[in-house]
């Protein structure tokens, strides 16, 4: 409003100022003014850009579209997607952040032990208080009444935590769906009587303990792992152990390894040395399929599997190695220098150590989140601090997914209502202009495409022509079904616009000119077809992405491994998503919203712009 | 009249045949045998067998063109060949969702369009008012929407967090009628919430736009002169004219009954046609599939035909030739 009022001031001002110079010009006037210099006249394409931008609809649906665009786009390029990537052991986790944000009090405290969940940490000080931090899942950040000062031991697992107080007494909290937080009965009845608890560990769905006179006990979910029986020949032996999902990793007292558990991987095949009692451990870890053993001498022995590169990458180091550590898919070591060496995974920073991290004497490593203490008790945190909007069924980041599912769903409407358009374009100007037999028949054959239901038909084809395609042809194929079923609409559209605009007084006029009949269609009528075409296409876009969403969301779509608003919506089918993972249905589904709402506005207002006689109304 | 009836009809057929045989391609190409998914599991050693006999009770044993040829025949004398997913005749199987979906969209039909006649003539002669501002935003938005998202918040709202309505399915059998029948009606509640909501912001627009086209033309401004009261003006003169293209989407959201509530109906699990449709397309059930496409497209061409039709009926300035 403020802009017009500014307008008719000025040119009220003129006008004054033109009054002026003809009342005090004696000479009269000199010139002859035209009307357009008497009378401010636009051009209809300025009309139409002025209409279209001074409409708040424009404005909103701009702000809309490029807000969600720029959020796929460069959203996207800073948060690479691997497609490939899958972490089970993530899966359905909620939207939070700050997993590595450990209470300020732990600062500069002697700290015994730090562990982690998949989203959470528990931390011991040598005062024998615990702490936890990150986003809570089944309870395991609200730590039980009954922890006193007195804990000297701890270890989380991916829900669980248990504890054991300095008299050996077990405390556990968390998912205990396989009694993995509580000292069963059956443990109970094992045990001697003067049998006490030093040691415990924790795994997915297993805890182990051990006691001052070697023994092994395991409680949860053992079965299917081979964890329910230790070998007698180790058992009595043991001091220290460290539990991946399905192999446990023990030291015993003669400084030699053994492995329990699941057999025949490549983690079971333990280096030689290790076992024969020529090197003599002091401390080993495992990570999800890799061992790593720290010896007496300083010196570091890895073996296991070569996934994530953990065997090829491993740093070469001409000091003395102190501390050992291992994250689900990384390996840690500390030299004398206190540097800290890592490598592995990396898809969650878990090895993008800080660089200020100096003087290192201590680190903890499990699953994904790493602590370093260096000399002064100060910690270091680094790699997975959480989801902002959460993770899907497969455990990946949902916030990367929908960046890189949006570029999916933008592309493949913006093809489809290319292919759209150019058919219909053809096809109509072809019926519009040729009459007659052509005609007919074009239009016969627009009647029948259009004759079978939209979305039955697509998704026939989609079934019947994508079965054995890869990804990323089925997502071509799914922009030219969308494309090419929906061209009649506007070939219909398109030739009856032509049909009304040559009969109309300014062709007849330009006919009666001389021009060329060529020049009539292009210069004169065309135009005119454009502006509905714009609009349809407009409309259209918005229509597409909607219907790439249905079809994926239905399966028969873009398919998984690659990300689209649609297919993220698949798992939506299943009541325990909608009931319990809200995040993972209602955020792509906004975006769809928030993207056909900034395009249907964008295009309600270009067609009230081109239409002026829309805005009598 | 007579004779562009004729005409229409018999200009049908070919757009009949050309598009059975379209489908019957498009069938045929999708891969999986639905011979062997008929038989599945079983012992192995008349496995076999068993698929030689399933082949020959589908009419896959024949060449292409004879399967076409009889299916076809049956399709005239109302045989829609043998669905493989439910070993039965596809006429048995089709014949509850069909109830089903009519159902649902005979009441999405009439609330629909008695909300958006009142809703849309409402907006047009109150044009720029709040009221009509609201159901503008309404509409903007509900065009937006993916139909399945609305479902799924529904379900979230009214049968997770406040459990007043079931959330997917049927009622289960073995019901009293009485009771069947209550149970029924909650299950339809939400999937014709949600089909309402989206038809809505079609229709609404389209009766708006027409009253307003309308309520522009000379008549009217002859009626207002005249001195005829508001009300008079609006529904004895406007109304009636605006009903005109009304009538077109009334006539062609009946051909839709059938083939419109695919994706609601796979939200709710509502057996209906177009549940029914997504199970056999993924379990390759090609006579199923083939026949009810076939049957939308029937549906579709007759509710143009009979759309044209009453378009001339009720506008006497509609001249068919």
């Amino acid at each position: 409003m403020a802009s017009k009022n500014n307008k008719q001031k000025q040119s009220i001002f003129s006008a004054f100022g033109r009054m002026f110079k003809r009342l005090f010009s004696f000479g009269g006037r000199k010139k002859e003014l035209s009307v357009f210099e008497e009378e401010e006249i636009k051009s209809p394409a300025k009309v139409i850009l002025s209409n279209f931008l001074h409409n708040k609809y424009t404005i909103i649906g701009a702000v809309l579209f490029i807000g969600i665009f720029s959020f796929s786009y460069i959203g996207g390029a800073f948060h690479k997607i691997d497609p490939l990537y899958h972490e089970p052991i993530l899966q359905n986790i909620g939207p939070g952040k700050g997993y590595l944000k450990y209470p300020s009090e732990l600062e500069g405290k002697n700290i015994v032990q730090i562990s982690s969940g998949i989203t959470f940490s528990v931390g011991l000080t040598d005062e024998g208080k615990v702490y936890a931090w990150g986003k809570d899942t089944d309870g395991v950040t609200e730590l039980p009444n009954e922890l006193g000062n007195d804990i000297v031991k701890i270890a989380a697992g991916d829900r669980h935590v248990v504890a054991l107080t300095d008299t050996g007494e077990f405390i556990g909290w968390g998912k205990n769906d396989f009694h993995q937080a509580e000292l069963t009965y059956d443990v109970k009845a094992l045990m001697e009587d003067d049998e006490k608890l030093i040691d415990v560990s924790a795994n997915d769905i297993y805890s182990a303990v051990l006691s001052d006179k070697g023994n092994l006990y395991v409680m949860g979910a053992t079965t299917a792992n081979g964890m329910d029986f230790v070998p007698e020949e180790i058992q009595g032996k043991i001091v220290s152990m460290d539990a991946n999902s399905y192999n446990m990793l023990l030291v015993l007292k003669d400084g030699t390894i053994a492995t329990m558990g699941a057999t025949g991987n490549e983690f079971s095949n333990v280096p030689k040395e290790l076992t024969d009692g020529s090197v003599k451990v002091v401390k080993a870890k495992m990570s999800s399929s890799n061992g790593i053993a720290l010896d007496d001498t300083g010196k570091v022995h890895v073996w296991g599997s070569n996934e994530n590169n953990l065997m090829n990458n491993i740093p070469d180091v001409d000091e003395k190695i102190i501390d050992i550590a291992a994250g689900r898919s990384s390996l840690y070591m500390v030299g004398e220098s206190g540097k800290v060496y890592a490598w592995g995974s990396n898809s969650l920073n878990e090895i993008n150590i800080p660089k200020d991290a100096k003087n290192i004497k201590q680190i903890f490593a499990s699953y994904f989140q790493m602590y370093a203490v260096d000399e002064n008790n100060h910690i270091y945190a680094w790699g997975n601090n959480g989801y902002t909007l959460g993770t899907d069924v497969q455990g990946r980041d949902y916030l990367t997914r929908l960046m890189h599912g949006g570029r999916v769903t933008l592309v493949v409407g913006i093809i489809a209502v290319v292919i759209e358009t150019f058919l219909g374009l053809l096809i109509g100007m072809i019926a519009g202009f040729k009459g007659g037999k052509i005609d007919n028949l074009l239009m016969r054959f627009a009647e029948i495409i259009s004759s079978i239901p939209f979305m039955p038909l697509v998704i026939t084809l989609s079934a019947s022509l994508g079965n054995s395609m890869s990804t990323d042809q089925k997502m071509y194929l799914i922009m030219i079904i969308l494309g090419v079923i929906a061209w009649p609409g506007m070939a219909r559209l398109v030739r009856a616009q032509i049909l009304i605009e040559r009969e109309k007084d300014f062709v007849l006029a330009a006919r009666a000119l001389g021009i060329k009949e060529k020049s009539i269609v292009i210069r004169h009528i065309l135009p005119n077809v454009m502006n509905i075409c714009i609009v349809n296409m407009t409309l259209s876009y918005a229509d597409k992405m909607l219907m790439e969403a249905a079809l994926s969301f239905l399966g028969f779509g873009v398919q998984d491994p690659m990300p689209s608003w649609g297919n993220m919506l698949n798992g939506a089918q299943k009541a325990t998503v909608i009931e319990n993972y809200w995040w993972q249905w209602v955020t792509p589904a906004i975006c769809v919203v928030i993207a056909a709402l900034g395009i249907n506005l964008i295009g309600d207002a270009l067609r009230e712009a081109l239409d002026p006689k829309e805005n009598e109304k | 009249m007579l004779r562009y009836i004729v005409k229409r009809i018999l200009s049908l057929i070919p757009v009949v045949f050309i598009i059975s045989i379209i489908l019957f391609g498009l069938i045929k190409v999708m891969p999986g045998d639905p011979a062997k998914l008929m038989v599945q599991g079983g012992r192995p050693e008349t496995y076999d067998a068993r698929v030689q006999a399933a082949r020959e009770s589908l009419g896959l044993d024949k060449d292409v063109v004879t399967q076409y040829v009889r299916w076809m025949g049956n399709l005239a004398h109302g045989d829609l060949g043998m669905s493989s997913t439910y070993h039965t005749e596809v006429k048995n199987v089709v014949a509850e969702p069909l109830k089903n979906t009519v159902f649902l969209n005979i009441f999405v039909l009439i609330f629909s369009l008695g909300i958006s006649i009142f809703v849309g003539i409402r907006s047009a002669v109150k044009k720029g008012s709040v009221f009509d501002q609201f159901w503008q935003v309404f509409t903007l938005i509900g065009m937006s929407v993916p139909t399945f998202f609305l479902g799924l918040c529904l379900i979230f709202i009214f049968s997770f967090r406040l459990g007043w309505l079931p959330s997917f399915g049927m009622p289960e059998q073995g019901l009293s009628t009485g009771a069947y029948i209550l149970s029924w009606l909650k299950h339809l509640i939400l999937p014709v919430a949600t089909l309402t909501i989206i038809q809505l912001a079609g229709t609404m627009r389209y009766v708006r736009n027409a009253m307003l086209e309308v309520l522009n033309l000379d008549f009217i401004r002859t009626a207002r002169s005249k001195g005829l009261s508001q009300k008079v003006v609006i529904y004895s003169h406007a109304f009636r004219n605006a009903l005109i293209p009304v009538v077109t989407i009334v006539i062609t959201q009946i051909g839709m009954l059938f083939s419109g509530s695919m994706i609601t109906e796979s939200v709710f699990k509502w057996n209906g046609l177009g549940y029914i449709l997504l199970q056999g397309l993924n379990a390759r059930d090609l006579w199923l599939v083939a026949s009810m496409n076939l049957f939308y497209v029937v549906i579709y061409l007759v509710s143009n035909f009979i759309a044209d039709i009453t378009y001339a009926l009720v506008d006497p300035r509609v001249k068919l030739d």
